[in-house]
C-alpha cells in the first residue's frame, strides 16, 4: 500500500518525526492496515528527496536523535493534488481507505463526490456481471467442470463487488451525515459498521 | 410513448418519534414494458417503501406515480384496487398469506375466480401457470406446508396468473439458495421477455442476476448502473480480482 501521501498529509497537518509519524499513522488506519515503521521512514526519505518535506529541527532524547520535518509549499500542493485524484474502484481496500483515514471536515464534499462516483462504478461492474451470467435454465445438467469453474469465479467476483458496493454505500451514509451535520450521530455510525 | 411505470420526483417521509425521517427524496424512475429492473438495497434503506409506492399501495408526499399514463398516486382506492386485480401484480411479502388448508391450485386460482371466472376455467388456467413456474409437483399440497422456495414459486404463479403488465416483487429471492434463486430469476426473466415490466428488490448482487437494469437506493435517492450497449455486455476485466473469461454461447464451452 503506497503510504507516502498519507505520511505527507500527517506532516502537512503538523510537523513530526519518524517514530511519532508512524504512531499517528497507526492511530488513523487501525490495526487492519498496519504499516511497519520502516515503511514510514522509507516514505519520509522519498518525500525528502522529492522536496515535499524539509528538516526543520533536530532534537535528542538521550542518545536518540529525532529529525523533525515540515511540508514545503510543493509538498502541500502535492498532497492536495493526491486528494483530488480520482480513486479507482479496484483498490477500494487500499487507497480509498487511506484517503478516508486522512479525512477532515473540509474534505468531506470532495470525498463524497469521489465515493458517489465509486458507487456508480461498482454498480456498473455488478450490472455487467449480472447481465452476462447465465441463469439456471441456460445450463445443462450436469455442467462441465470448466463451466462450473467459470461460474464459481464469477460468483466470487460478484461477492467482491457486492462487498465493495456495501462499503461504499455505508461510507456515503456517514459522509452525508458529516456533510449535513458536521458530525456523525453515534447510532448512525454503529448502524453503518455493525 | 409513455413508460409503463413512471415515478416522478417521489418523496416519502415518515414520523419516527418526534422526528420526521425522509425515506425517499425526489426519486424518479421510468420502467418500460419488458424491462427487468432490480433495486439493490440493504435493510432499512427504503426499498419496500419504494415498491409500495410504485405499486400504488402508498401515496408519496410529493411527486407522482404514473402507470400506463395514469396517475395512480392520486387515483381513488377503487381504481387502484381494480389495477391490483388485473394489471399490477405484487409479491410484496415473501411469506404468502394463506387460508388454512388451501391448496396450491386453489390459491393460484383465487385471483381468477375473484375476477369472475368459473371454477373449472380458473383452475385450468391456474394449473398451466403452476406448471410454468415449476410447481406442478405440489399442486395439491397445502400452501402452508410448503418450503420457502416452493412458496416463492406459488406466489409468482398467483401474481402472474391474470397476465399482469407490471410485476413488483420485494426480496423475493433473498432467502433462497443459489439454485432456487437462479431458477426464480429465470422465471422472472421469462415473463419480462414476454413484455411484462418487472421491478424487484434484492439485498445483494446475486439477486440481480439476469436483470436488464440495475439500480441502487443510495441515501434517499436512486442511482442506476449505466446500460452497456457494446458487444455482448461482457464483464470488464478486473486484474487482481477477476479471472477474465469469454462467454461462449455457441456451445464451444460445453453447455
Amino acid at each position: 500500500m503506497p503510504v507516502k501521501h498519507a505520511v505527507l498529509g500527517l506532516i502537512a497537518e503538523r510537523r513530526g518525526y519518524g517514530y511519532e509519524l508512524s504512531q499517528r499513522l497507526s492511530e488513523r488506519l487501525g490495526p487492519r492496515l498496519a504499516v511497519p515503521e520502516a515503511t514510514v521512514h522509507s516514505s519520509i526519505k522519498t518525500l525528502k528527496t522529492a522536496g515535499h518535506i524539509e528538516v526543520v529541527r533536530r532534537s535528542f532524547r538521550g542518545e536518540q536523535a529525532a529529525i523533525w520535518y515540515e511540508a514545503t509549499e510543493g509538498g502541500l500542493e502535492e498532497y492536495e493534488a493526491w486528494l483530488d485524484e480520482p480513486v479507482m474502484r479496484e483498490p477500494v481496500r487500499r487507497e480509498v481507505y487511506l484517503k478516508f483515514a486522512m479525512i477532515d471536515a473540509t474534505r468531506v464534499p470532495r470525498l463524497l463526490e469521489q465515493f458517489q462516483r465509486l458507487e456508480l462504478e461498482c454498480l456498473a461492474a455488478i450490472a455487467a456481471h449480472t447481465r452476462a451470467r447465465p441463469l439456471a435454465d441456460e445450463l445443462t445438467d450436469p455442467v462441465t467442470l470448466q463451466t462450473a469453474a467459470r461460474l464459481l469465479n464469477e460468483s466470487g467476483a460478484l461477492d467482491h463487488l457486492n462487498a465493495d458496493l456495501m462499503f461504499v454505500k455505508r461510507t456515503l451514509g456517514v459522509l452525508r451525515w458529516a456533510e449535513s451535520e458536521g458530525s456523525v450521530p453515534r447510532d448512525k455510525l454503529l448502524e453503518a459498521v455493525s | 410513448m409513455s413508460a409503463l411505470l413512471s415515478l416522478i420526483g417521489v418523496t416519502k417521509r415518515y414520523a419516527r418519534g418526534v422526528r420526521e425521517v425522509t425515506v425517499l427524496s425526489d426519486v424518479s424512475l421510468d420502467l418500460e414494458a419488458g424491462d427487468f429492473a432490480c433495486v439493490l438495497a440493504g435493510r432499512g434503506e427504503g426499498k419496500t417503501t419504494l415498491l409500495e409506492i410504485a405499486a400504488g399501495y402508498r401515496r408519496p408526499e410529493e411527486g407522482r406515480v404514473m402507470f400506463a399514463g395514469r396517475d395512480i398516486s392520486t387515483a381513488s382506492d377503487r381504481v387502484r384496487s381494480r389495477l391490483h386485480r388485473s394489471e399490477i401484480a405484487c409479491v410484496l411479502n415473501r411469506s404468502v398469506p394463506v387460508v388454512h388448508g388451501e391448496t396450491v391450485l386453489k390459491h393460484v386460482s383465487l385471483p381468477l375466480m375473484a375476477g369472475g371466472s368459473g371454477v373449472r376455467e380458473s383452475q385450468h388456467v391456474a394449473a398451466a401457470m403452476i406448471e410454468r413456474v415449476g410447481a406442478r409437483e405440489y399442486i395439491d399440497a397445502r400452501v402452508s406446508d410448503l418450503a420457502d422456495s416452493e412458496r416463492a414459486r406459488v406466489a409468482l404463479a398467483q401474481a402472474c396468473v391474470r397476465g399482469p403488465r407490471l410485476l413488483i416483487a420485494d426480496e423475493m429471492t433473498d432467502t433462497l439458495d443459489l439454485i432456487e434463486r437462479s431458477s426464480v430469476l429465470a422465471l422472472l426473466q421469462g415473463f419480462a421477455r414476454e413484455g411484462v415490466g418487472i421491478l424487484i428488490t434484492a439485498a445483494d448482487a446475486h439477486g440481480a442476476v439476469g436483470c436488464s437494469r440495475l439500480l441502487s437506493l443510495s441515501g434517499t435517492g436512486l442511482v442506476e448502473a449505466p446500460v452497456a450497449r457494446s458487444e455482448a455486455e461482457r464483464p470488464p476485466e478486473d486484474p487482481g480480482q477477476l479471472l477474465p473469461f469469454t462467454r461462449d454461447r455457441r456451445g464451444g464451452g460445453g453447455e
